[in-house]
């Protein structure tokens, strides 16, 4: 089963899992059944048309799917996906 | 070392280690930061002391490095792209701890634009990233578009010994480019959680077709796939 790899940010919407496992055959699937498990997290990953919002990535494995096929990348048995937001901080 | 001068943009807690480290390595620096040292800083800058307070922060950290061994000079202002070629000159390298993306992107794009190897280091909470580019591979632009409102250290905190890790790898990956050392070029460092895990997810990507950035680049990641997922040797 493909699993998705939540950042440290987004896991107040997963009760703290750092990984969940879910039955998807894309992406753009995984994330809608994040979304049906954990309601709100996919507003934060997703805009508004549906794509992602441009401070995210989104990989899987170490493939940008962005060099994919985008969110309709297939995802096989053990792939893992992996979303990245930019974050700041540092200086002040 | 093929790089002999660097600019540290950022002298908080990841410009701190990352500065420290090169400047002991033996390079030149130039360190960029707007802002005077204050006690609410302390716990996660630890190369600052209560005798400092009030100081500038990019002054304090070069006198830092030159007690050291090293050679460094502060300059006390905001990298900007106004003022950009006066602060870079001709340092090979640039290392971003700033603490906003609208810097962090201004970082990229001026090394992008100027042919320079670079790395921008990122830190909040418990976690952290830190980006490796170089001419010819993807960048940070490529990577996350544009700049967005995002929380800093100093709105939503940070576990003191997160800046120190994460400046130190930002620091390793920038010897690593001045040794000309491209292997991690177009590539990020993402640490999820220090508190739970110390290894690094690696991830490579590719460079974004409608990069305005590389689209002006004079080496550009589009000339050569194997540039834009990047290779080792320069």
């Amino acid at each position: 089963m493909p699993t998705i790899r939540v950042p440290s940010a987004l896991r107040n919407f997963t009760n703290g899992a750092s990984d969940v496992e879910l039955s998807a055959a894309t992406v753009r699937d995984a994330l809608a059944e994040l979304e049906r498990r954990h309601p709100g997290i996919s507003a934060r990953v997703l805009d508004s048309a549906g794509d992602v919002k441009p401070f995210i990535r989104i990989f899987v494995g170490p493939d940008d799917i962005g060099g994919l096929s985008g969110l309709d990348t297939k995802l096989a048995e053990r792939d893992e996906v992996s979303i990245i937001p930019a974050i700041a901080g540092g200086s002040r | 070392m093929t790089a002999r001068r660097a600019v540290i943009v950022g002298a908080g807690g990841l410009g701190g280690p990352i500065a420290l480290s090169l400047g002991r390595a033996g390079l030149e620096l130039v360190i960029v930061d707007p802002d005077v040292v204050e006690l609410s800083n302390l716990h996660r800058q630890i190369h600052f002391a209560t005798a400092e307070l009030g100081a500038a922060k990019a002054t304090a950290l070069a006198a830092s490095v030159t007690a050291a061994g090293g050679a460094a000079r502060g300059h006390v202002a905001r990298w900007t792209p106004e003022i950009a070629d006066e602060l870079a000159g001709d340092a090979e390298l640039i290392v971003d701890g700033s603490d906003d993306p609208a810097t962090k992107f201004a970082v990229s794009d001026w090394a992008v634009a100027n042919g320079r190897s670079y790395v921008i280091a990122s830190a909040l909470r418990f976690s952290g990233n830190a980006m490796v580019g170089a001419p010819g591979t993807a960048c940070y632009r490529c990577l996350f578009e544009e700049p967005v409102e995002a929380p800093s250290c100093a709105d939503a905190g940070v576990l003191g010994p997160v800046v120190g890790a994460i400046g130190g790898v930002a620091a390793a990956l920038a010897i690593g480019l001045a040794r000309g050392d491209r292997s991690h070029a177009g590539s990020i460092f993402v640490f999820d959680d220090l508190r739970v895990a110390t290894d690094p997810r690696i991830v490579k990507f590719m460079a974004r077709r409608d990069c305005p950035t590389c689209m002006r680049a004079p080496i550009s990641p589009f000339d050569s796939p194997a540039r834009a997922a990047g290779q080792k040797g320069s």
